[in-house]
């Protein structure tokens, strides 16, 4: 459940856990906001090991692309796979953050 | 005044409540917009299942829908006791519907008023065509001559068709016609009148009386449609149960649910009367125990009591007369043979001829006995009928106690309780012998699905479908029978039944050929045995043995004896079936058979193996488990992988939906995966708070990304709805395995 950091100067890699939920996106977010205000202005949260996201869970990421719009950071979420892409879409988040296929 | 809004006056449920007879309600309804062959339609109902309801619901879609079609409905009752008055009372009624139609004002279909208040009510356009009808009834009236006040009074709806009022006559309860006194035969009148009239008209009635009365006497109604009315079938009787619990807030589990379905045999009224005796007494119907205890009070003090009370007065209103009755029914019932002389009967009941005829005409009518020939056999369908007449028996006859005859009852019911299920999967589980004889037809199969020394040699332990390809691309076949009647082999050699349920054996009766001569006759004599292995030669030779005896009472010349083993037969069995001539059949085989012939739907394979449950906790992220669980299940059905993550999502949605805000009292979901040819249904229920009765601050703070979780499932997947079942909620959703299935399924 837990998600990992790797750090490398202004840029942070966040990694989701395999499932996205409330508790697990909160994480996230707290995780992302203190970096961002630490100085972090690329943020990239990494799907790569995750396999289901609830609706909960997609709607905290929304609260972390807002963070990051509020301090002027670029954000990626990275090694999203199709289907995760196709939630982003149905609830309207592939047009506010840079999204890359697994 | 309009008070139309109120949707129902003569029928006793909203019509989207009346959801048992969907098929029979669209065909009367065609039938009175004259979209059916003829004018006129019979329909058959067997005794207190619904049948009037049906009707009322048919003439209250007609009042409310105000189109140009007229309805109009009229129950035949005893309480008019001479033709006469009933034919009065048709006359106004129908002005009272015809009125209260044309004022579009249900109100007057509850009033009391004469014919000349109601020619006061109507319409100016219809005043002057119901102002010479009611004179010209009056006219004959007055002059005395009764069959011509009765054939007025009875062509009100022809006449007012004559004036251009497009009626449609729903006729009730015609059996009461016998208990009308005089000379002249209300029926025949009707059918003279309505057989010739040219306008829209049902005929309706219990089933062996209507038969009986419609195509005998003057005027015979031959070129009429035919609806019969069954009892439920065992899956919608339970559908009945279940909104019957709603409605009357009675609690059901599965397992009682069944046995209700059961118990009644899908008879409407029995299953409603339980419900409202529960709901009287403040019962729960969740267990056996509790639904026994509510029917033995039913059967003691409650409506299905009363009910047979009625019935058997209606038979002969004398009790001395009816423990007589009841004494021949309990012998019957409780002894070895199903069937006793009608001599016996014209003996014991000490009747005048009249009185006797009229009493058996009754009991077959009721369908409480079959007269066949000279036999009288007693009707063993459901529980009430039997247990009824076995209260009477001890406490009329045996002059028991009534405390103690309750216990007894009580006691009895409830030991049989499981019996009554355990036979009801041993029937559903069972080949259904009849219905696969009944499709032989003359079809060309492969050899190798029903002879198992051949299935034995080539087929033991390969894949269903692998027997299936081969069987395909080979030549070799056998032609079987047409076959033109089937029944059970207890119908035609009664001790049978000692070793074989009734339902796994039958006699069927055909040709070898599809050229019907006498040399081409042929009998099939065919049982599902038991055997937990490969059936041993004495099993063979015992039942062999059995079905002879059976071909040798029944003076069957020529035969041919079928047996089938769940496991087939051993290499010995299968001499002595050689030897015998005889076919031997493995249950697969069977299976293989129905697959060959196309024939599953056809001989009710309902049940749908395909179905798995469980119940998760809430809380910890069990949804997972739950996604985990459909994965498996939809890989296995050969899902796509998207579809399959589809599935997985909306699933945990409708689980975290199932969580949040329902304050269940149990923390469990509850869910169920079905999956068909073409689709997976899946159901999520939970108890607690339900989704529309939560309060708008519960649901989610941010306005902006609330209903997301619905929004996902109502886009992941083909169709979802939402049910409020007692308390709780239940989400229902459907994945077509491919876009065709979808749209075939969206019509």
């Amino acid at each position: 459940m837990n998600s990992s950091v790797l750090t490398e100067g202004k840029s942070v890699t966040v990694f989701a856990s395999d499932y996205l939920n409330k508790l697990s996106g909160e994480k996230i977010e707290r995780e992302c906001k203190e970096f961002l205000r630490s100085g972090c202005r690329q943020l990239e949260v990494n799907f790569k090991n995750t396999e289901i996201i609830n609706s909960i869970g997609i709607s905290i990421l929304l609260g972390v692309i807002d963070a990051a719009s509020d301090f002027e950071a670029d954000v990626v979420f990275s090694d999203v796979s199709e289907h995760t892409i196709e939630l982003f879409e149905m609830l309207g988040l592939s047009t506010r953050v840079a999204l890359r296929l697994r | 005044m309009s008070n139309l809004d109120l949707r129902k006056t003569l029928s006793s449920v909203l019509e989207e409540d009346f959801i048992d007879r969907t098929v029979e309600l669209e065909r009367l309804l065609r039938h009175g917009k004259g979209k059916n062959r003829s004018h006129g339609l019979l329909l058959l109902a067997k005794p207190a299942i619904g049948g009037s309801e049906l009707l009322r619901q048919v003439f209250d879609h007609y009042f409310f829908k105000q189109t140009e079609t007229v309805p109009f409905y009229f129950s035949l009752n005893k309480i008019d006791v001479n033709a006469k008055n009933a034919a009065a009372r048709f006359l106004q009624t129908f002005l009272q519907q015809v009125i209260a139609f044309r004022k579009r004002d249900s109100n007057l279909l509850e009033s009391a008023a004469d014919i000349d208040e109601l020619a006061q009510l109507s319409l100016a356009s219809d005043g002057f065509w119901i102002d010479r009808l009611i004179a010209g009834c009056r006219a004959e009236n007055v002059q005395n001559d009764d069959r011509l006040y009765i054939k007025n009074c009875l062509s009100a709806p022809v006449y007012a068709a004559a004036h251009g009022v497009s009626v449609y006559a729903i006729i009730d309860d015609l059996h009461e016609a016998d208990f009308l006194t005089g000379d002249i035969d209300l029926i025949e009148e009707l059918k003279e009148i309505f057989g010739r009239a040219g306008i829209q008209y049902v005929f309706s009635g219990r089933r062996r009386f209507m038969l009986n009365s419609v195509q005998t006497g003057n005027t015979q109604l031959y070129e009429t449609e035919i609806l019969s009315l069954e009892p439920l079938e065992f899956n919608d009787a339970g559908i009945l149960a279940e909104n019957l619990s709603a409605k009357y807030e009675v609690k059901i589990s599965d397992q009682s649910r069944d046995l209700i379905a059961r118990k009644f045999r899908g008879n409407p009224f029995f299953i409603k009367s339980l419900f409202q005796a529960a709901k009287e007494k403040n019962c729960k119907l969740e267990n056996f125990h509790y639904v026994e205890q509510v029917y033995a009070d039913e059967i003691f003090e409650g409506r299905i009591g009363a009910y047979f009370d009625r019935v058997f007065d209606e038979i002969n209103a004398d009790h001395e007369v009816q423990k007589r009755i009841i004494g021949l029914l309990f012998e019957v019932l409780t002894g070895e043979r199903r069937k006793s002389p009608l001599e016996t009967w014209r003996s014991h009941l000490a009747l005048r001829e009249y009185e006797f005829e009229r009493a058996m005409r009754h009991l077959n009518n009721y369908e409480i006995v079959r007269m066949s020939g000279n036999l009288v056999e007693v009707s063993e369908e459901g529980e009430p009928l039997p247990d009824y007449v076995s209260k009477r028996f001890a406490l009329e006859i045996q002059a028991k106690p009534r405390v103690l005859v309750i216990v007894e009852a009580l006691k009895k019911f409830l030991k049989r309780a499981p019996n009554t299920m355990a036979n009801f999967y041993r029937l559903s589980s069972a080949v259904d012998l009849r219905a696969l004889l009944g499709i032989f037809n003359c079809q060309s199969v492969p050899p190798d699905l029903i002879d198992y020394s051949i299935f034995r040699e080539r087929h033991k332990g390969v894949e269903n479908i692998e027997i299936l390809e081969k069987v395909d691309d080979s030549d070799e076949r056998m032609t079987l029978p047409q076959i033109v009647y089937t029944a059970p082999t207890t119908e035609f050699y009664e001790p049978i039944g000692q070793f074989i349920d009734s339902q796994n054996s039958a006699v069927a009766l055909g040709f070898e050929t599809a050229n019907y001569t006498d040399e081409n006759e042929v009998i099939w004599l065919a049982a599902e045995i038991e055997s937990k292995l490969e059936a041993p030669r004495e099993v063979a030779e015992f039942w062999c043995d059995r079905l002879e005896m059976v071909a040798l009472v029944s003076n069957f010349q020529k035969f041919k004896i079928w047996l089938i083993a769940p496991e087939g037969f051993s290499p010995e069995a299968l001499e002595v079936l050689k030897e015998r001539n005889a076919f031997g059949s493995s249950r697969k085989q069977i299976d293989l058979l129905k697959i060959f012939l196309k024939a599953e739907d056809a001989i009710g394979e309902r049940q749908n193996r395909n179905e798995y449950e469980m119940v998760v906790p809430m809380g910890e992220d069990t949804e997972l488990i739950a996604a985990h669980t459909v994965e498996e299940i939809a890989r296995r059905h050969e899902f796509d992988p998207r579809a399959i993550n589809q599935i997985k999502t909306a699933l945990v949605e409708a689980c975290i939906n199932a969580v949040e805000h329902s304050l269940s009292p149990d923390k469990k979901i509850y869910q169920k995966f079905a999956v068909e040819d073409d689709k997976i249904t899946i159901t999520i229920s939970n108890r607690g708070v339900r989704i529309g009765d939560r309060k708008a601050a519960d649901v989610q703070p941010d306005a902006d990304r609330r209903g997301w979780g619905l929004k996902l499932l109502r886009s992941l997947m083909d169709d979802v709805t939402f049910e409020h079942v007692n308390d709780g909620t239940r989400i229902r959703m459907t994945k077509y395995l491919n876009p065709k299935a979808k749209e075939a399924a969206a019509g």
